[in-house]
């Protein structure tokens, strides 16, 4: 169907004591494409970008990169493989070292990877980078605190890039900033990808952005994905009924009876999730056996599968 | 129609009638020993019954606009201009009877509802001392009140929820109790700042159904303050959009999302991705920090239209499209 997948996962799951955060997941994001996860708050998607770099340890499950098994991965050989695969998150405060200039930001990842023969030749790479994400190479000397949200979100895509990573997991990055400002940096990812054939996670709350960005997609409820599938499927045919109430709720979204609103009730703590399908509680079309029997995946053509009973028959 | 043709005659027909007009209010703060402006000819109203939307992108002076007209600015500030609440001015009250003022006739819904409600006071507390403060009942009768409030939302079991604690609530229950409490004293304005962002897309959808059933059956006046140009749309009749501490243009909340006039919002729109794919055209350049504004029209150094004339700042009414503060305005609509 499409290229062979750089990142696998089979039945991943972590637990936090007795909170499921991410339950079964299933993964399989093909070399240079663009994958969503799309969720409410709580959902699971951090802890799947944390587990995929391996920044936390599965309590059980499967995580292929390549041909590698990332979980049996040590000392030397995981440092080396840390390389292959960068973050991006919502915060670059929260990521950027404040006390580096930008240009210590951008070399120190090729020195610590052995990247770059001296430090002229790092220096100038951080330099072509910055020109990239659209700053000048007078920003080397600079700190992160004398730059705009959006320039730091910048920075902080230079220095993923810094790596050559064949792998971008990338956390809610636009959802801190302003929308003039969200749009620049949305092109700026998609021209990086186009031109560096970069395969990226991309983790969002926001639908509207997720379409504009992801290939395949899945949407997450409480540590489990619902729904799969090609961009298009996703937003044209949804199938299953979260993934139909998320969409219409979307503002702007046609109203039924002049109301929003297609749920009622809470999502549920993550420490009771329901028996059976894990979304009943809030389905309107939920019966019986949703109470009693988890649902399997259904596959749908195309690529497209939800877990939901009634698409038993 | 311009703001200033909407005054408040007393005794105008109620559906018409003005609850909040403002007119050329300005808010400027103290930094390193001298008045910075961080909001300037800001003018706009508000009617029964009606939603006006306050967007604009971070830091461009909404909510301090809302402290202004609540009575609360940061400490030092200079607030100029008119503000009239039902017809009455405000700015030269005294502090005690503005506060009396605020209390009965302003209710507020916060982003956060921890930070309007108190942590280690039960809800049922809160809400009473609000009600015995501002209606006058006993705490018995307050208590009533509370718990009828409280079921209007949406709330299950109020009685329980009553002797509760904010912090024992999820996001959106909070925000049912911040409505409740809004409107306990029956006020004619409510002033929404961000009420749905910190929320997931299916409990904002519930939480906006809420706050315009509360709209209908309140018959209140709205500032809805929001970044959001799709729950403009949605939810409100009018749109004030702001940008670096301006007005830039006002109008029906379906022209402001749909055929708007300043290139600024014009730009805001095509910023955001909606269902089609095709390449989103971002407004280079960022938002000019306070202190900083560009002489003239201060959207000038991002706008594609600009032209020398835009050295010159544009006023709001005068330049060539009444309530679009721009001298190169859009006048053909776009879809
Ligand atoms: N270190 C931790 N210890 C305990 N619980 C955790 C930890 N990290 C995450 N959780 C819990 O796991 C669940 C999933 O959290 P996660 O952060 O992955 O969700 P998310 O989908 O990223 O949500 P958001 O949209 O709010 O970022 C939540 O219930 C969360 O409280
Ligand atoms: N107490 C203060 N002292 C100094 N500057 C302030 C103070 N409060 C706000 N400002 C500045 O005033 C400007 C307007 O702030 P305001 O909070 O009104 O923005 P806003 O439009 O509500 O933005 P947001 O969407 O981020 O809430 C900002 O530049 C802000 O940094
Ligand atoms: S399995 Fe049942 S409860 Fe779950 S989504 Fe389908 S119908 Fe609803
Ligand atoms: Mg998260
Ligand atoms: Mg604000």
């Amino acid at each position: 169907m499409s290229a062979p997948a750089l990142l696998e996962t089979k039945g991943l799951t972590k637990s936090f004591g007795n909170v499921k955060a991410v339950r079964d997941v299933d993964l399989s994001i093909p070399r240079g494409s663009t994958f969503g996860l799309v969720g409410e708050s709580g959902s699971g998607k951090s802890t799947v970008a944390r587990l995929v770099l391996r920044l936390i340890e599965p309590t059980s499950g499967e995580i292929r990169f390549g041909e590698t098994d990332l979980r049996a991965l040590k000392g030397d050989k995981l440092r080396r493989q840390r390389r292959k695969m960068q973050m991006i998150f919502q915060d670059p405060f929260g990521s950027l070292n404040l006390r580096m200039t930008v240009g210590e930001t951008l070399t120190e990842p090729q020195s610590v990877h052995g990247l770059g023969r001296n430090d002229a030749e790092r220096r100038a790479r951080g330099e072509a980078l910055l020109a990239e994400v659209g700053l000048p190479a007078a920003a080397m000397d600079r700190f992160p605190h004398e730059f705009s949200g959006g320039q730091r979100q910048r920075i902080a895509i230079a220095r993923a890039l810094a790596t050559e990573p064949e792998l971008i997991v990338a956390d809610e990055p636009v959802s801190a900033l302003d929308v003039s400002v969200q749009a620049q940096i949305l092109n700026l990812m998609r021209d990086m990808q186009a031109e560096h054939g970069t395969t990226m996670l991309f983790i969002s709350h926001d639908l509207r952005v997720v379409q504009y960005m992801c290939d395949q997609i899945a949407v997450m409820y409480l540590g489990e994905i619902m729904e799969r599938g090609p961009r298009h499927r996703i937003y044209e045919m949804p199938q299953h009924p979260y993934t139909q109430a998320l969409l219409s709720s979307v503002p702007g979204s046609p109203k039924e009876d002049g109301k929003r609103a297609k749920l009622k009730g809470e999502i549920p703590s993550a420490h009771s999730v329901p028996s059976g399908c894990a979304f009943r509680t809030r389905c309107p079309h939920a019966f019986d056996r949703c109470k009693v029997e988890v649902p399997v995946m259904h596959q749908l053509g195309e690529g497209q599968e939800a877990a939901c009973h009634l698409l038993d028959r | 129609m311009s703001p200033l043709d909407m005054t408040a005659a007393p005794g105008a027909g109620t559906e018409t009638k003005v609850v909040l007009e403002a007119e050329n209010l300005g808010v400027a703060l103290p930094i390193d020993g001298k008045y910075v402006p961080i909001t300037t000819d800001v003018s706009f109203s508000v009617r029964r019954g009606e939603a006006v939307a306050l967007v604009g992108e971070s830091g461009c002076g909404k909510s301090m606009t809302a402290s202004a007209i609540m009575g609360l600015p940061p400490r030092g500030a200079k607030v100029t201009g008119r503000l009239r609440i039902n017809g009455r001015d405000v700015l030269d009250l005294s502090p005690k009877r503005r506060r009396a003022l605020c209390g009965s006739e302003i209710g507020f819904i916060f982003q956060e509802p921890m930070t309007a409600l108190h942590p280690t006071l039960r809800i049922g507390r809160q809400m009473t001392d609000t009600l015995c403060h501002n209606l006058g009942l006993s705490r018995s009768a307050a208590m009533t009140r509370a718990a009828e409030l409280l079921d209007l939302v949406g709330i299950p079991r109020p009685k329980d929820i009553l002797k509760g604690y904010v912090h024992q609530l999820s996001g959106g229950m909070r925000q049912r109790v911040m409505i409740a409490l809004a409107l306990s004293c029956d006020p004619s304005l409510v002033i929404a700042d961000e009420p749905t962002t910190a929320l997931d897309v299916t409990i904002q959808a519930q939480v906006l159904d809420l706050m315009e059933k509360m709209r209908r059956e309140f018959d209140v006046a709205m500032l809805f303050i929001t970044h959001d140009l799709e729950v403009v749309g949605d939810f409100c009749d009018r749109a004030v959009v702001m940008y670096a501490g301006d007005v830039v243009e006002t109008a029906t909340a379906a022209e402001v999302t749909r055929a708007p006039h300043h290139p600024y919002t014009r730009g805001l729109i095509d910023a955001v991705p909606g269902t089609g794919l095709e390449r989103l055209v971002p407004i280079g350049g960022s938002v000019p920090q306070i202190g900083a504004w560009p002489e003239g029209c201060r959207f000038a150094p991002r706008c594609s239209r600009a032209t020398e004339k835009c050295a010159i700042r544009p006023p709001l009414e005068g330049a060539p499209m009444p309530d679009v503060r721009c001298w190169h305005p859009l006048t053909e609509e776009r879809t």
